[in-house]
């Protein structure tokens, strides 16, 4: 049963990765979204399927948490910000699909590198979680760096949270209740207020190009 | 919980709320202000005995000597800016540059702002603490922003995002920290810090290597180390001059504060290897501020630049790790404090009579802005370390304890030192002489000269007679350090 579950877990792990890596090839606003609620979604189960292995209850609260902000509300949100102030439908790459794409293989490769030697410090099962939650992390900042537009710069920084929060799963079978309250709070709250500048942006150059902000410097 | 921190506590919850509550721009721009004082005094009266020497160990809250100095900067600054904003703010106002309800929006948030950072260093999880430098950010994403220009969209824009990734990798740091506990520390108590200091020889080397650079690298994000520097100096001359006091001085000791607790814990689980990272940050931080120094062009991100150049100067402080470099790390930490408002204030002054942040258009600073000029002159020289100030103390102990073993970062300090120096006097020169433009007069009131000459005045007490009240504090700071 043991086995299974872990399986499961890993499974689950695989799956987020893969849609950081779909995110890198995205090139539609909504389904880039979507893939951030889907990603989200498997976040979840992950959560739900260790905290049934290790009987520790306080992961369900992660789990349902999860469930309603990362899965329902913030995409809503950003979709809701997107048709607000119209955005193109497009994203704006500064890095093409093939590049990406390519830079995200990289990327897993240096994270399964880098994370060999703490590889002595924990079980079987965590090793591949901790690589890949590193790669997510990892790609996430990719995403943010190569992409145009505050929505997407928002999709970045909120993947690399989520592969942030698989990593804390994976070693420590989640962190302490309050970190990860914590954690959630400030998220919701950063992403409540990125929504009200990029709409401010918006306003003052009738797009959300983040390549238009370039003024200050000197 | 002593009365002491109950009336704390309460003294900020009421202030904030009666901020909160009152609408009226006018009426706020006096009450807030005296909140701010109020906060300050029970604060102050509950860090007495902890200065003394005491331990305040309670529930979610501890209070040591460390915590203290801290919690005691923010008081005196956030005081300073409170009273500076009602000349500040109220010429804006007057100006049209900000609408009424901006104003009562701004006095809000900076109470507030002031608030959540004296709670930071008072709790005793560090996963609090994560929450607060957080928090912090967040709340002062709309002091930056608050002009409402394109500008000053794109400052707060940057802030919020190179801070959020910041946050997000100091946290995952935090993860790694959490997980080198494991078996050492019961999870319930796992980033408690007294726990850490206890357990702290007894941490998952590896997880606790991984985990402290990760931290020093995400916290290090909102300290402006360079290269992860590029929001501050953007922010910092895009806010209101009050405002970018206080990011200055308190804001960047919050990050701070989490890199300095996390380094002690670090320095006794993996003796040598934040020393490292800290020294290296320091060393690339002070170099590369100085040459940005002398090419500034804008008044407020001069400013901005020898901030970084000043928190660089301090991980070279923590980076070296004898007691001595750590006493200097900590006295150039309160000297920069104080300091740095001096400047950005008189700044924010001489920007709102010139109406320009350019340097090469201010001329004839002494007859336009007499008592500015004054100021400014004071805090230049205050601020790149000339003898009766405060500065001068730590950088000069720096400097003494760099000879003791790193005798190339001692040589490599005084040639950025000479270089910052140079390039503020240059400036300095360069907007004193000439001819002062017609029609433009500064305003002086009690309001402007009362937090600006208090702060000159400090520091200059700090650098003439160090009270052994201070040395004693600073000391029994230094002994926390248990790794050395």
């Amino acid at each position: 049963m043991d086995d299974v579950i872990n399986n499961l877990i890993d499974v689950c792990a695989v799956f987020m990765l893969l849609l950081s890596v779909f995110a890198m090839a995205t090139t539609r606003m909504k389904p880039l979204v979507l893939m951030f609620s889907a990603q989200s979604f498997f976040l979840a189960m992950m959560a739900v399927l260790v905290a049934w292995s290790s009987d520790s209850p306080h992961i369900y609260i992660m789990a349902v948490l999860t469930v309603v902000l990362k899965v329902v509300v913030m995409p809503w949100m950003l979709l809701y910000i997107m048709r607000k102030i119209n955005v193109e439908k497009e994203v704006q790459l500064s890095l093409g699909i093939p590049g990406s794409l390519l830079a995200a293989g990289v990327l897993v490769l240096i994270s399964y590198y880098v994370t060999e030697p703490l590889l002595g410090s924990l079980e079987t099962m965590e090793r591949n979680s901790l690589a890949l939650s590193v790669s997510m992390i990892l790609i996430g900042l990719l995403l943010m760096c190569t992409r145009k537009k505050a929505i997407t710069e928002t999709v970045g920084l909120l993947m690399t949270e989520n592969g942030l929060f698989l990593g804390a799963l994976a070693i420590s079978h989640g962190m302490p209740l309050i970190v990860e309250l914590a954690a959630f709070f400030d998220v919701m709250v950063a992403v409540i207020i990125i929504g009200i500048f990029a709409n401010r942006i918006n306003r003052s150059f009738n797009s959300v190009d983040t390549t238009f902000l370039r003024r200050l410097k000197e | 919980m002593s009365p002491e921190l109950l009336a704390m506590l309460a003294v900020m919850g009421v202030s904030c709320l009666v901020c909160f509550l009152i609408r009226e721009p006018k009426l706020l721009s006096k009450v807030m202000p005296v909140c701010a004082l109020a906060v300050a005094v029970a604060t102050m009266w509950f860090l007495v005995p902890v200065i003394g020497g005491e331990t305040y160990d309670e529930g979610m809250f501890y209070v040591d000597q460390l915590s203290a100095l801290f919690m005691s900067l923010v008081c005196i600054v956030g005081l300073g800016a409170s009273v500076y904003s009602y000349a500040y703010i109220g010429r804006d106002r007057e100006e049209g540059e900000l609408l009424s309800r901006q104003v009562s929006t701004y006095y809000t948030l900076l109470m507030l702002f002031i608030c959540i950072m004296i709670a930071t260093f008072a709790v005793r999880s560090m996963a609090v603490v994560w929450l607060g430098v957080g928090a912090t950010t967040l709340v002062s994403t709309f002091l930056v922003g608050i002009y409402t220009s394109n500008e000053s969209n794109e400052a707060a824009w940057k802030y919020i995002i190179l801070c959020s990734v910041g946050i997000t990798v100091a946290l995952a740091g935090l993860v790694l920290v959490y997980a080198s506990t494991i078996g050492a520390i019961d999870s319930s108590l796992a980033l408690d810090w007294t726990a850490l200091m206890e357990a702290a020889d007894k941490l998952d080397p590896n997880l606790m290597k991984m985990g402290t650079a990760l931290v020093i690298l995400g916290f290090g994000t909102k300290v402006g180390f360079v290269p992860m520097h590029t929001w501050l100096p953007d922010a910092h001359s895009q806010a209101p001059s009050p405002v970018s006091g206080l990011l200055s001085a308190v804001l960047l000791n919050c990050a701070m504060y989490g890199v300095i607790r996390f380094y002690m814990v670090a320095e006794i689980s993996v003796p040598g290897f934040a020393t490292t990272i800290l020294l290296v940050f320091g060393l690339i931080s002070l170099a590369v501020a100085a040459f940005l120094i002398v090419q500034a062009r804008d008044l407020k991100r001069m400013l901005a630049y020898s901030s970084i150049e000043n928190m660089g100067l301090i991980a070279i402080g923590l980076g070296i790790g004898s007691p001595l470099a750590i006493t200097a790390a900590l006295l150039q930490l309160a000297a920069h404090s104080i300091t740095k408002p001096i400047l950005f204030f008189s700044a924010g002054s001489i920007v709102q009579t010139y109406g320009t942040r350019t340097m090469a258009d201010i001329h004839g600073l002494p007859k336009a802005a007499p008592f500015s000029s004054f100021a400014l002159t004071a805090g230049v020289l205050a601020i790149i370390g000339v003898p009766p100030f405060a500065i001068f103390v730590g950088e000069f102990s720096l400097l003494s304890a760099a000879v003791d073993g790193y005798v190339w970062v001692a040589a490599i300090v005084i040639a950025m030192l000479s270089i910052v120096a140079a390039g503020f006097v240059r400036n300095l020169v360069s907007m004193r002489s000439g001819e002062a433009p017609e029609g433009r007069h500064e305003r002086v009131g009690f309001t402007t000269i009362a937090p600006i000459g208090c702060l000159i005045a400090l520091s200059l007490f700090l650098g003439l007679f160090m009270p052994d009240a201070v040395r004693d504090w600073i000391d029994s700071i230094v002994a926390l350090f248990g790794g050395i």
